[in-house]
């Protein structure tokens, strides 16, 4: 691996620090136990049911068959867990373990922009995090044309808004334009988040819940086979958190409306 | 997720591409508000309507058009047109087709009329690519056409006999003759009717529809759930013209005396010379409005009806919350909104109708 000047670093412990960086990590913060008032997790059954199986555990080494069957045959207990880790947190469900993926059709992969870091949470703070995803997209209306990261939405809907703008402006002169958004995940600000949540008239307590669950996270990286020291990190969204992709598309939903009218002339569409 | 479209259509390129760099630089001012940005490296740009499209022109770096873009895994190349697009598609289902071939010779099978592999293969694998890679098409019923013969080729090439007999023998088999396979996914026709709708999530009318597809046998119905029935749309329709006068005047009675009650009286007409709307808006017994519109001579007079129930709509101020009375004369409109199916290739305009419905609590139509 290259640090940005170019230097090859060997370390495991250095290669670590410079992956690090991406996050920008912090101190240790002090755990301050704050409870928020939740519903019961009615959802539970359905969170389960949605999560899939063949995802990487967490540090704690439990898998999703092993929830189901706890779900299976103590539902009670089950649910008693999550509905305290919704309203109580769990300073556990905040550690994470990151594995790197290179990114594809990248020219040279000695530099860390050209690897994916992913986080491997426990999988019964990914089926938490499933319920509130669950509630925050009851609440939080994205725009029509928006697509990812959604329910129910797909592909092929962006796709048929695509055609069916072609095809209703036959005769026109007809562009289209493809952006990438630089950045993503590492470069979302959690209070801007919280206000935009706020703003798309999200509970109070949900984005509570969000900037809890945000901070105070502990990460280590895994590779070459050995894992890291943890690096602590307050800022940004992890990615591979079932809620990391709503809440990036509520982030960024602002930058995909149009907002510029012209004239009847001129027809647009601005979708994502 | 990160990436984004911007579509331009105008009667001009420059304005197109004008429009365009400015849509580009608002958005890419907001996302540097939440410090993110758009990277001019990874934008891509195509003109539609042939060749001859300039440099976009974005805070002075220019960005040259490209001949073949990729959206979401679908390809646009400005040598194409929508036909041929739809033929490019279809030979994805093709590539799919022949990997099925391959893996069937591989395992030893010479057709695969006893094989339940090539079955599953053909379910889950080609019928998948067709047809919901295409069901955003499948609204227009020459594309369904194609897409039928395409897949009915399909079944021809991998069971390697004729379709009444490879039918026969799924039958035999498995209960179930491909046909009804394909049936079941045409029925996606209703998605795509959805998708005018604008989705289940914004428009509670549908909210229980797409569910229902997980269901054997997918049947859309617009159903309703208790949470939402007072919102929808009651319909009145009768031929008998003195019951239709007397519905006229009760309401026009009503109107005169009930603050919150507005009516809408809508009309549409064609001729050889082309097709036009007219509609009068009354509230409290006097005229609010009352305007008329020249449409395209290409429409019906069932899409004119349509448009005019939509306009007159729209003229309605959104904070209205008493009860609507639109009054139209034409049955086959208000059939095909109770139906909610859309009238010839102009499924646009359910997309503005539904929109509109879900601002009004209250609205009749007779």
């Amino acid at each position: 691996m290259r640090d940005p000047d170019g230097q090859l670093v060997c370390c495991h412990a250095d290669i670590s620090d410079l992956i690090a960086t991406q996050l920008r990590p912090g101190d240790e913060q002090p755990w301050q136990p704050s409870a928020v008032e939740m519903d019961p997790a009615c959802e539970l059954g359905s969170a389960i049911k949605r999560s899939p199986t063949n995802t990487g555990p967490g540090l704690d080494d439990i898998r999703y068959p092993f929830i189901r069957y706890w779900w299976k045959e103590k539902p009670d207990s089950l649910k008693r867990l999550v509905h305290y880790g919704l309203t109580n947190d769990i300073p556990d469900w905040h550690s994470a373990e990151v594995v790197l993926i290179p990114k594809a059709d990248k020219p040279r992969y000695d530099i860390v922009k050209s690897w994916r870091i992913i986080h491997l949470l426990p999988t019964i703070a990914k089926v938490v995090e499933r319920i509130v995803l669950l509630r925050i997209a009851e609440h939080v209306v994205l725009g029509q044309t928006q697509f990812g990261s959604r329910r129910k939405r797909g592909v092929h809907d962006a796709m048929s808004v695509v055609f069916e703008f072609l095809r209703h402006n036959e005769g026109f002169k007809c562009a289209m334009l493809s952006m990438d958004v630089e950045g993503g995940f590492d470069n979302i600000d959690i209070d801007l988040l919280c206000n935009f949540l706020t703003a798309r008239e999200c509970p109070a307590n949900l984005v509570y819940w969000v900037r809890r669950w945000a901070r105070n996270r502990v990460v280590r990286f895994r590779f070459n086979g050995r894992m890291s020291k943890p690096y602590f990190v307050n800022r940004d969204i992890p990615q591979g958190s079932p809620l990391s992709p709503f809440l990036f598309g509520a982030y960024v939903a602002d930058s995909f409306e149009p907002r510029l009218r012209y004239s009847p002339s001129v027809r647009t569409v601005v979708s994502s | 997720m990160d990436d984004g479209v911007i579509l331009v259509a105008s009667d001009s390129r420059d304005l197109t591409r004008y429009t365009m760099a400015e849509l580009f630089k608002d958005c890419d001012r907001v996302a540097r508000c939440r410090k993110l940005g758009f990277s001019t490296i990874k934008t891509k740009w195509i003109g539609f309507g042939g060749t001859t499209w300039e440099d976009l022109d974005i805070d002075g770096e220019l960005l040259m058009p490209v001949k073949d873009l990729r959206v979401l895994g679908y390809r646009f190349n400005v040598f194409l047109n929508m036909s041929s697009h739809v033929s490019y598609w279809l030979d994805r289902g093709l590539g799919v087709r022949r990997r099925i071939s391959a893996l069937g010779r591989r395992f030893g099978s010479d057709g695969g009329l006893d094989a339940w592999c090539t079955y599953r293969l053909f379910q889950a694998a080609y019928l998948p690519t067709v047809y919901i890679g295409l069901e955003f098409v499948t609204d227009f019923s020459s594309y369904v056409k194609r897409i039928q013969v395409h897949i009915n080729d399909c079944l021809r090439s991998l069971f390697q006999c004729p379709m009444k007999l490879a039918r026969n023998i799924m039958l035999a088999e498995f209960g179930k003759p491909p046909v009804d396979i394909q049936g079941r996914y045409l029925q996606r026709r209703c998605y795509s009717r959805m998708i005018n709708y604008r989705y289940c999530d914004d428009h509670p009318w549908f909210g229980t529809i797409r569910g229902d597809w997980e269901v054997e046998g997918m049947m859309a119905y617009p159903m309703l759930s208790d949470k939402i029935a007072t919102t929808v749309p009651s319909f009145n329709v009768s031929k008998d013209k003195e019951l239709a006068k007397r519905l006229f005047y009760k309401a026009y009675e009503d109107a005169v005396l009930v603050p919150d009650l507005l009516m809408i009286y809508t009309d549409g007409s064609k001729s050889n010379k082309g097709t036009a709307v007219a509609w009068t808006t009354e509230e409290c017994g006097m005229t609010e409005g009352a305007r008329a519109f020249a449409t395209p001579s290409t429409w019906s007079i069932v899409e004119c009806e349509i448009f005019a129930i939509v306009a007159a709509l729209r003229d309605v101020r959104l904070d209205f919350d008493g009860m609507i009375i639109i009054f139209s004369d034409c049955i086959p409109a208000i059939m095909c909104i109770e139906l909610m199916e859309p009238e010839g290739e102009s499924a646009g305009m359910w997309e503005v109708l539904t929109l509109l419905f879900n601002h009004f609590s209250a609205v009749r139509i007779c």
